[in-house]
């Protein structure tokens, strides 16, 4: 069970050190999913590394994630994407720190993501495509060509397993948006990076 | 009252203002139920539902709903977890995942009848199981949306931050709330006492035999001997009040024309010493009236929990009195011993580190502590899931400087029932390392059916 012990509007990071250190393929998985929740950000509100970058400094995270290239090197671990030369490693810090940056992002876009939201509600009701809504639309092109563009064999995926990827990661968005956003994301990447 | 107003649900929590709340700084409350209306203005008003309950099934909601969520957000790791195991054959593996992924939800058969529950219904949709919360206007199962589902989740963790940031809070009057409570508890071991004595003299005074005196003295000296397991600068106030066998010719004319009240009391009382003994924790045995030791500590004006079984007398005129003075005296003994050895090991340096913990706000980020593994290392070698435990147990503890614990709160009443299987250590006990900084520590425990050990760092 998740705890909760304080409402934590600040998503104060040092809540929520690790419980056990992960295991390297466990910190893959992390890195991975971290990339695809900023993609889903980035495809969804157009915000780039300048947003990122601003969200380091609110939160006193600029040692961390200090310029452009810094930002780029730890969305650069992601063992997903393509360049396989001079990737950075990501360690646990680093992790938290893209961690909360992504949840402080959410947060300051929840209206937008819970309008995505509930119009992928609507349409599911009337049995229509996401497609033929515009915000939705563009959110699950954006989210496409962004990750073939940036991922290693993205044409592996086919088109349906990616827009529902990309559907999935909206309705994480909403939940990570929350005031207990950071702390539902840290743990969903600790709990399931387990060796299956 | 607290309500919470996400858009598509309203959360309202009640309590009633205990009696006890006269005595202490601030309210004290009993008999928490809510009142949860799923009002999504996008449906018609025919389709909302509302549901109402007490504390125990509000704490059962919030734990399904958050577990769900978080097994729901979990899943999204099926995909990166496909393609990185698998790059050669990506697309397989991960519609492989995927598939299987969807099963680590909860489906229909993992549900009992009776019980809340939530599994999926297709990708946005959440069949909420009500259990026993469920009405004939509801039926047993509702269909939340996703934005319903999320309206839930937060009502939940925002009523739940509500209830137990309380013990985390500094505060000013700490000591003089205890002695407050000492002094009820004292109080009230003299009312039951008393009352005790004075039922027992009443009925042998009706029916007078040369008993009565004896059956006087044996319950004085119990009562006593409570007093003294409390504090012994009370028992001093305490004693005056206890019946002395001159003062029993008064007595008769109160209790004949209570003749009723007398067998019925009496019977299946045992004596005071009986009564307020399972009330008298040991440090194992703090649970539920740890909720009621929390809410002292609160600010002003804050409603305080306490536990809502702790009335039930519902009888009428002097029976229900008298029952009402015991279960407060069992109350208030429980915090009377809670009291002293939450205190233990709390120096001076300690309670002003706790007046200034909200300076911790603005630390840096990562200056996560040592203990903190000590805290997951030592529960690790010892916690052995008791059978039949099903649910995960939490525990927030404070820390003292020294390193030994100071305060134990269990967040739920399970939580409660099985820290003397833990292998929690005594309050004021050598635990972990003295912490460098000088300050408490809050340290959040988790420990599950499964036999897994969490720790965190939580705010202080």
């Amino acid at each position: 069970m998740p705890p909760d012990l304080k409402p934590l509007t600040s998503n104060n990071i040092e809540a929520f050190p690790p419980t056990t250190p992960p295991q390297p393929e466990q910190l893959d998985n992390i890195k991975a999913q971290i990339d695809l929740v900023l993609l889903a950000l980035e495809a969804l509100t157009g915000i780039g590394s300048e947003a990122m970058l601003q969200a380091a400094i609110d939160l006193n995270l600029e040692s961390m994630v200090a310029d452009r290239v810094a930002l780029w090197r730890l969305r650069q671990s992601n063992p997903l994407r393509k360049g396989q030369g001079g990737r950075k490693k990501l360690d646990v810090e680093e992790a938290r720190a893209l961690v909360l940056i992504s949840c402080h992002l959410a947060k300051q876009q929840r209206e937008l993501i819970r309008r995505a939201v509930a119009l992928l509600e609507q349409v599911t009701e009337q049995r229509r495509q996401p497609h033929q809504t515009a915000l939705l639309g563009d959110y699950l092109d954006k989210f496409n060509n962004t990750y073939q563009d940036r991922m290693e064999a993205g044409d592996a995926v086919s088109p349906e397993t990616l827009m529902n990827l990309a559907l999935k990661l909206l309705i994480d968005l909403l939940f990570y948006s929350a005031p207990h956003g950071f702390r539902r994301m840290w743990l969903a990447l600790l709990d399931r990076t387990k060796p299956r | 009252m607290r309500r919470y107003t996400p858009p598509t649900c309203t959360l309202e929590v009640m309590a009633e203002n205990s009696s006890l709340s006269r005595w202490a700084e601030q309210p004290v409350v009993k008999d928490v139920r809510f009142h949860l209306k799923l009002d999504d203005p996008t449906l018609a008003q025919d389709r909302w539902v509302e549901l109402h309950g007490d504390r125990t099934q509000l704490e059962d909601l919030r734990h399904t709903v958050n577990n769900y969520v978080q097994a729901f957000l979990d899943q999204s790791q099926d995909f990166t977890s496909a393609a990185l195991i698998d790059p050669g054959d990506r697309k397989t593996a991960i519609t492989a995942t995927i598939a299987s992924g969807e099963k680590t939800l909860p489906s229909d058969r993992d549900i009992n009848p009776g019980e809340i529950g939530l599994r999926p219904n297709g990708l946005l949709g959440h069949d909420l199981s009500l259990g026993d919360l469920a009405t004939e206007a509801s039926g047993a199962v509702i269909r939340l949306s996703t934005l319903q589902l999320f309206d839930l989740a937060t009502a939940l963790d925002d009523y739940s931050a509500d209830l137990l940031e309380l013990p985390t809070l500094p505060k000013t009057g700490w000591f003089r709330g205890r002695e407050n409570w000492a002094q009820i508890a004292a109080i009230a071991v003299a009312v039951v006492g008393l009352s005790a004595s004075a039922l027992k003299l009443l009925d042998s005074s009706m029916a007078p035999t040369a008993m009565a005196p004896t059956l006087s003295q044996g319950t004085s000296s119990n009562d006593q001997r409570i007093a003294t397991q409390i504090s012994p600068s009370v028992v001093d106030k305490a004693t005056p009040p206890i019946i002395s066998a001159e003062k029993l010719p008064s007595i008769p004319a109160v209790g004949a024309s209570s003749k009723i009240g007398i067998p019925t009391l009496a019977a299946p009382q045992p004596t005071p010493g009986e009564l307020a003994k399972p009330t008298l924790p040991s440090s194992k045995s703090l649970p539920q009236s740890s909720i009621a030791t929390v809410p002292i500590t609160g600010i002003p004006g804050r409603p305080t929990i306490i536990s809502g079984e702790t009335n039930a007398a519902t009888e009428s005129s002097k029976i229900d009195s008298s029952a009402a003075t015991l279960d407060s005296a069992a109350v208030a003994s429980g915090q009377v011993a809670a009291a002293p050895m939450e205190s233990i090991g709390r120096s001076p340096a300690s309670r002003s580190a706790v007046r200034g913990g909200d300076r911790a706000a603005n630390a840096t980020a990562f200056d996560t502590i040592p203990q903190v593994a000590e805290v997951r290392t030592y529960f690790q070698q010892r916690w052995k899931p008791p059978e039949g435990l099903t649910q995960t147990l939490e525990y927030s503890l404070i820390l003292a400087p020294n390193g030994s614990i100071q305060s134990i709160v269990p967040l739920r009443q399970l939580s409660g029932d099985y820290i003397d299987r833990t292998g929690m250590p005594l309050v004021g006990d050598p635990f972990v390392s003295a912490l460098s900084n000088e300050r408490n520590a809050k340290i959040r425990l988790v420990l599950t059916a499964d036999g897994k050990v969490q720790a965190f760092l939580e705010p202080n």
